[in-house]
C-alpha cells in the first residue's frame, strides 16, 4: 500500500470521524443538528398543515363528531353530546397547542427540570412553594369526592376526563411531537385532569400573584405614611368607576392627595413593633430582589404595566339593532403561540362560542346562545405577606406562641434523572420563602424571621365549576350562581345576554381580615406585610358574594371596565374605605370608553371596532393644553427657539391621536417623562427611593399640575432657587427637545416618528429569536383604549420602547346581529411554526381587521361548505 | 437469467452500485439513525475498487437517496417553509432555506463518500495482505 494512500485513507478517517461527531452530539444548545436536519424523524416530518379530509375511528365515543375548520384554521365542532364534542375539542387543541400547553402545566407544577434540566431545580422549587400543584391535586380529590354525590360535578368530572382522552389519543396516535418537543429533545406525558385544573393557578399566579407587599414595606419606611398615601393610597384621582351605582368622585375631597414633600414628615412604620422594623425590612428587601431574580418575576416586571384590559356592555337604547352589545379585549403579554385558542362548540341545545385557554375545556370569555361575557382584571388583593420569628429551624412563633412547621414533601425529577427532594415549609398562614435567601450567596443573610405568604390560591377552589356554568347559562340568575363558584384571579365581569340585560360585576374572592391587632386600620388592607407571630392580619373567611359591587341595567345604558376603580365613594365608605384593589390603573382608557360612549347612539360592530382600535390619548388632552398655556405666558426673559415655536405650534394642532406615523406622540410622551422626573426626582433622590419614579401614576401628575395647591412639588428642594410649575414645564419640555434633537441627528422635528421610538413584538414562546415576529411600529400608549406599553425615557437618555403586550384578543358580539359578530387574536390558531395559521390573524391584528365568528351556523349541515378548509370525522365505528 | 447468475461480474459497476446503495440509503431515512449510511457505503467502497469511483458512488447515492427523502418529505408534509425558519434563526435570514437543504445533502454526500473512500482503502489494504490477490473475483467461473 503506497503512503500516499495511508496518508488520505487516513485523512479521510479523520475528517469522517469529525463530521459523525459534529452532527450527532448536541452543540451550543442546540440538539444535535444530524437529528435535527438529517433523514429519519428529522424537523421535515412535522405535519405542518392540516389534511384536507381525515377520519378517525374512536369507539369510546356515543355519536360520531365532525370538526370543520373554517379559513383560519379554528375548529368548528358538532356532535350530538358533549362528553363527545369535548373529546373533539381536546384533540385539536392537542394538534394546534401542545407545547403550549405543556410549558404551562410544567411551570405550574414545577416539573421544569424534567423538561429542561437540572439548572431549573430553583424555579421547580419556587413554583412548588406557591402550592399551585398542591391545591391543583387538592382541587382534583376534592372534584373526585363532590362527584359521588353532586351530579353537576360528576358530570364536570366526566367532560374534564374526555376532555384528557381527547389531548391524549393526540398524543399516542402523532408520528411525531411538534418541533418544539425535538428542539428541547423532549417527549410528552399523558394529559390529566390535575393538569386542567391547573390551569386555573397558572392564570391566577399571572394576574394575582405579587411580591410588591415585600417591597412596599421599604418604601414606606423610606417615605413616609403621608407620602405613602399621596402616592398609593386609594382612592386615585380622576377614576371613574367600573359600577356607576355608588356614586362618583367628582366631589370627593381628596385628602390623601393633600400632601407635599416635608423633610420634617414622619418616618414611621406601620407596625405595633418598630423595634425590629429595620431589621424586617432589610430581610424583605433582599427576598424581594432574590425573588425578582425567578424568570418568571423578571418576565412579570418586563410585563408589569402591561396587565390590563378593556370590556364594555351597552343595551339595546344605544344600538342600532336594539339589543345588547359587548366587547372585550383583554391585554396580556404576546406570544406566538398567542395565549388564546378560538373554537366554536356545538352538542344541541349547547351552542358556545369563545376564547378557551389551551388545555381548559370551556371557554373563559366567550357566548353560547343566551349570555355572553367578558373579563378583565379586578386586582382585587388576593396575597398577603406575614413574617414571623423563627424560634429554630423548625420552630416559629405564631399569635404569641411557638409553633412547629408543617411540610409538604415533594420530589424533583430532572431531565439528567436526578432525584432532588424538596421540602415545602409551611405557616399556618401559608409556604415560607425566606429560605430561598440562604440557597443564595449573593444575598446570603441570616434570617431572624421567616417570611410567608398567603394566597387565595392556596384553597380548594372552583373556578372549571364557574366556567362549565357560564357555558350552559341561559339567564342573569343562571350566571350569578355561576359567579359564586369563581374564586380567582378576580376579573370584572361584564355581561350581555338574549333578554336584553347589560351587567358588570368584579368577581372573585376577597379575604377578610383581622384587623384588631393593627394600630391604624387602613394597614390591613393588606399593602404590607403582616407581623404573624403577633398574630396580625388573619384571613377570617371571605367577604360574602351578595357584597361585591354590581351593577345591572344602569341608567347610562352602559357599563365599562378598563382595571379602573370597582366602585363609588358610597361602597368604599359601606366597606372599611377600601374596594379591596390593591391597585388599579391610572383611568385613562377608562375615562376614553366613557367619553365615546355617553351620548352614543345607533351603536354598531363597526362602530365599536373604532372604539377598540382607539388611539386618542386622553392624557394628551389634558396635558398638551397646560404645556402649550404655559408656554404662551413665558416672560420675556425666556427666549423660545423658532423650531419650539413650530412644534408648540404642530401641538397646538394635534388631534391627540398616538399615530405611529406622527411625531407629536415622540414629543407628548417624552415631555411627560421627563416633566415627572423634574417634579418628583429631588424629592425621591432625598427618600433615596429613585427607582420608584416610573411607577408614579401619570394621572397624579395630572392632578399636581391642575391643582394649584400642590405646587410646592415643582420646587427642587435640591438648589437655592425656587422653581414653579411654569418654570418646570418650561425646562422638562426644553430637556425633552434638545434630548431628541440629539437623538434623531437633526432631523427635521417631523421625522421624530412615534413608531420609530415604540415598536411591537411579538416573541415565540421558546425564546428562539428565528421564530419571533416584529418588531413593527407601534400605534397607540399605555394610556389609549388600544394600547402598546413602555416608556422611552431612562436613565437619562432616551430608550426605545419594546412592547412585549397588548390586547391578546379583541371581540364583539352584537346580540342583535349575532351573525356579524368578529374577533381576532395577534397570533394564530395552529401554534405549529410555519402553519398558514401560525400567525395569520396577526397579520389581520396588525391591520386593524377582525374576522366573522361564525356562530349562528349551529349544525353540521347549515355549515357553509366554501368557509371548510378542512374536515376531521371522529367515527363511532359501529356507525 | 444471464444477469443475475453473473451478478458478480456486475456488482463492481459503478451504476448498479450507485442504484442499490442510493436503494439502501433511501430505506435507512425510515429509521432515525443518520450516520448508519456509513456501513453500506463502506461496503460499495469496497466493492467499487478504485478511489474515484469509491468516493463518488458513496457521495452520489447519499445524495440520492436523501435527495429523494427531503422531496418526498417536504411535499408531504408542506415543511419546506420550516427551512426558512431555520435559518432565521442561525443566519438570521429568513429567505435562504434552501441553504439548509443543500448543506444537508452535501454533508450527507461527504459522509457517504469519504466511507466509500474508506471501504476502498479497505480494499487495497485486503489485497496488500492477501499473497493471492482477488483476481479470482474478477474473472467469473462459468
Amino acid at each position: 500500500m503506497k503512503r500516499s494512500e495511508i496518508f488520505k485513507g487516513g485523512s479521510a478517517f479523520v475528517v469522517l470521524i469529525i463530521l459523525l461527531e459534529v452532527f450527532s452530539f448536541p452543540l451550543m444548545g442546540f440538539p444535535p443538528l444530524g437529528s435535527l436536519f438529517f433523514p429519519g424523524n428529522s424537523v421535515w416530518e412535522n405535519q405542518i398543515d392540516l389534511e384536507a379530509k381525515s377520519i378517525i375511528e374512536e369507539s369510546s365515543l356515543t355519536h360520531s363528531v365532525t370538526v370543520y375548520r373554517d379559513q383560519y384554521g379554528i375548529p368548528h365542532i358538532f356532535g350530538k353530546k358533549e362528553s363527545d364534542v369535548i373529546f373533539a375539542l381536546g384533540y385539536t387543541m392537542a394538534q394546534d397547542r401542545l407545547f403550549m400547553m405543556e410549558m404551562a402545566r410544567s411551570i405550574t407544577r414545577g416539573n421544569m427540570s424534567s423538561l429542561l434540566g437540572s439548572n431549573m431545580i430553583e424555579v421547580d422549587k419556587y413554583n412548588l412553594a406557591m402550592l399551585k400543584d398542591y391545591y391543583s391535586v387538592k382541587t382534583y380529590q376534592a372534584l373526585v369526592k363532590g362527584a359521588q354525590t353532586d351530579p353537576e360535578l360528576a358530570t364536570i368530572l366526566m367532560q374534564l376526563e374526555r376532555f384528557c382522552d381527547g389531548v391524549n389519543y393526540f398524543i399516542e396516535h402523532t408520528t411525531l411531537l411538534p418541533l418544539e418537543f425535538q428542539l428541547l429533545e423532549i417527549s410528552m406525558q399523558p394529559w390529566t385532569v390535575v393538569d386542567t385544573l391547573c390551569m386555573a393557578k397558572y392564570m391566577a399566579e399571572d394576574l394575582t400573584w405579587s411580591i410588591e407587599d415585600l417591597y412596599h414595606y421599604e418604601f414606606l419606611q423610606k417615605i413616609g405614611i403621608e407620602a405613602y398615601n399621596f402616592f398609593l393610597a386609594h382612592p386615585r384621582p380622576y377614576q371613574i368607576p367600573i359600577c356607576p351605582n355608588y356614586g362618583n368622585y367628582s366631589d370627593f375631597t381628596f385628602e390623601h392627595l393633600n400632601y407635599t414633600f416635608s423633610s420634617e414628615g414622619s418616618k414611621g412604620s406601620p407596625a405595633s413593633n418598630n423595634e425590629v422594623i429595620s431589621m424586617i425590612s432589610m430581610e424583605m428587601r433582599l427576598l424581594y430582589k432574590k425573588l425578582s431574580q425567578f424568570p418568571q418575576e423578571q418576565q412579570r416586571e418586563e410585563l408589569g404595566s402591561i396587565l390590563g384590559s378593556n370590556n364594555w356592555v351597552v343595551d339595546g337604547n344605544l344600538t342600532a339593532s336594539g339589543r345588547p352589545i359587548i366587547c372585550n379585549d383583554m391585554h396580556l403579554g404576546w406570544n406566538l403561540p398567542g395565549i388564546w385558542y378560538q373554537a366554536h362548540v356545538v352538542a344541541p341545545p349547547l351552542n358556545l362560542w369563545g376564547f378557551f385557554l389551551p388545555g381548559v375545556p370551556y371557554p373563559l370569555v366567550g357566548q353560547n346562545s343566551y349570555v355572553s361575557w367578558g373579563f378583565t382584571n379586578t386586582y382585587f388583593d388576593s396575597i398577603d405577606w406575614y413574617y414571623y420569628q423563627e424560634i429554630n429551624s423548625t420552630h416559629y412563633v405564631h399569635d404569641g406562641e411557638i409553633t412547629p412547621y408543617e411540610y409538604i414533601p415533594y420530589r424533583i425529577s430532572t431531565k439528567e434523572g436526578e432525584n432532588v427532594e424538596y421540602n415545602i415549609k409551611i405557616t399556618k398562614e401559608g409556604p415560607v420563602f425566606s429560605d430561598f435567601l440562604d440557597n443564595s450567596s449573593e444575598y446570603s443573610f441570616s434570617a431572624d424571621y421567616a417570611i410567608a405568604c398567603q394566597w387565595i390560591a392556596h384553597n380548594v377552589s372552583w373556578e372549571l365549576r364557574a366556567f362549565y356554568n357560564y357555558a350552559h347559562a341561559q339567564n342573569r340568575a343562571d350566571f350569578d350562581i355561576a359567579s359564586t363558584y369563581f374564586w380567582l384571579p378576580s376579573q370584572n365581569h361584564a355581561y350581555a345576554d338574549v333578554w336584553g340585560n347589560i351587567a358588570i360585576r368584579p368577581t372573585g374572592k376577597i379575604p377578610i381580615r383581622d384587623t384588631s391587632k393593627l394600630s391604624d386600620p387602613k394597614m390591613g388592607y393588606g399593602q404590607f406585610p403582616f407581623n404573624g407571630s403577633a398574630g396580625e392580619g388573619k384571613w377570617l373567611g371571605w367577604l360574602p358574594f351578595d357584597e361585591l359591587p354590581v351593577s345591572l341595567n344602569p341608567e347610562q345604558h352602559y357599563l365599562v371596565s378598563a382595571n379602573q376603580i370597582a366602585a363609588g365613594p358610597e361602597y368604599m365608605t359601606a366597606h372599611g374605605n377600601q374596594t379591596y384593589q390593591t391597585y388599579y390603573s391610572n383611568g385613562y382608557r377608562a375615562r376614553r370608553i366613557n367619553q365615546l360612549l355617553t351620548n352614543a347612539t345607533n351603536l354598531t360592530i363597526d362602530s365599536m371596532k373604532h372604539i377598540q382600535l382607539d388611539t386618542y390619548s386622553i392624557k394628551a388632552e389634558n396635558f398638551i393644553p397646560i404645556l402649550l398655556n404655559e408656554m404662551s405666558n413665558l416672560s420675556n426673559n425666556f427666549e423660545i427657539p423658532f423650531n419650539e415655536q413650530q412644534i408648540l405650534q404642530g401641538l397646538s394642532n394635534w388631534d391627540y391621536q398616538m399615530d405611529a406615523a406622527s411625531w407629536e406622540p415622540t414629543i407628548f410622551k417624552l415631555w411627560v417623562e421627563i416633566l415627572k422626573e423634574e417634579i418628583f426626582l429631588d424629592e425621591f433622590m432625598e427618600w433615596n427611593t429613585i427607582e420608584f419614579i416610573p411607577y408614579i401614576s401619570d394621572a397624579l401628575v395630572e392632578y399636581v399640575l391642575k391643582n394649584p395647591r400642590l405646587d410646592e412639588w415643582f420646587d427642587n428642594i435640591s438648589s437655592a432657587t425656587h422653581e414653579n410649575r411654569q418654570l418646570t414645564v418650561y425646562q422638562s419640555f426644553n430637556k425633552a427637545i434638545s434630548t431628541l434633537q440629539n437623538y434623531f441627528a437633526n432631523q427635521p422635528y417631523i421625522d421624530w416618528k412615534w413608531g420609530s421610538l415604540h415598536i411591537n413584538k411579538f416573541n415565540h414562546l421558546t425564546g428562539l429569536s428565528g421564530f419571533d415576529y416584529g418588531p413593527v411600529p407601534a400605534n397607540g400608549s399605555a394610556d389609549t383604549i388600544n394600547p402598546s406599553y413602555g416608556n422611552i425615557w431612562q436613565n437619562n437618555e432616551i430608550s426605545q420602547a419594546v412592547s412585549l403586550g397588548g390586547a391578546s384578543e379583541r371581540w364583539i358580539c352584537d346580540w342583535g346581529r349575532l351573525n356579524e359578530s368578529v374577533s381576532i387574536i395577534p397570533s394564530g390558531q395552529r401554534g405549529v411554526i410555519g402553519s398558514e395559521h401560525f400567525m395569520d390573524q396577526l397579520m389581520l391584528f396588525l391591520a386593524g381587521d377582525y374576522h366573522l365568528n361564525y356562530f349562528t351556523y349551529d349544525n353540521v349541515d347549515n355549515f357553509p361548505p366554501n368557509l371548510v378548509e378542512s374536515v376531521l370525522i371522529f367515527s363511532k365505528e359501529a356507525e | 437469467m444471464g444477469i443475475l447468475k453473473n451478478w458478480q461480474i456486475y456488482i463492481h459497476h459503478p451504476l448498479v452500485l450507485l442504484g442499490l446503495n442510493s436503494t439502501i440509503i433511501g430505506l435507512l431515512t425510515l429509521i432515525p439513525f443518520w450516520q448508519l449510511i456509513v456501513i453500506p457505503c463502506l461496503i460499495v467502497g469496497w466493492l467499487a475498487q478504485k478511489g474515484s469511483k469509491s468516493f463518488f458512488t458513496g457521495f452520489l447515492s447519499t445524495v440520492f437517496g436523501w435527495g429523494i427523502y427531503y422531496l418526498i418529505t417536504l411535499l408531504r408534509h408542506d415543511s419546506a417553509v420550516l427551512a426558512n425558519y431555520f435559518t432565521n434563526l442561525l443566519f438570521g435570514n429568513f429567505s435562504i432555506g434552501w441553504i439548509i437543504l443543500l448543506l444537508s445533502l452535501l454533508i450527507g454526500g461527504l459522509v457517504g463518500g469519504l466511507s466509500g473512500y474508506l471501504g476502498y482503502i479497505g480494499y487495497e489494504f485486503r489485497k496488500r495482505m492477501n499473497l493471492e490477490p482477488h483476481t479470482q473475483i474478477n474473472t467469473p467461473k462459468n
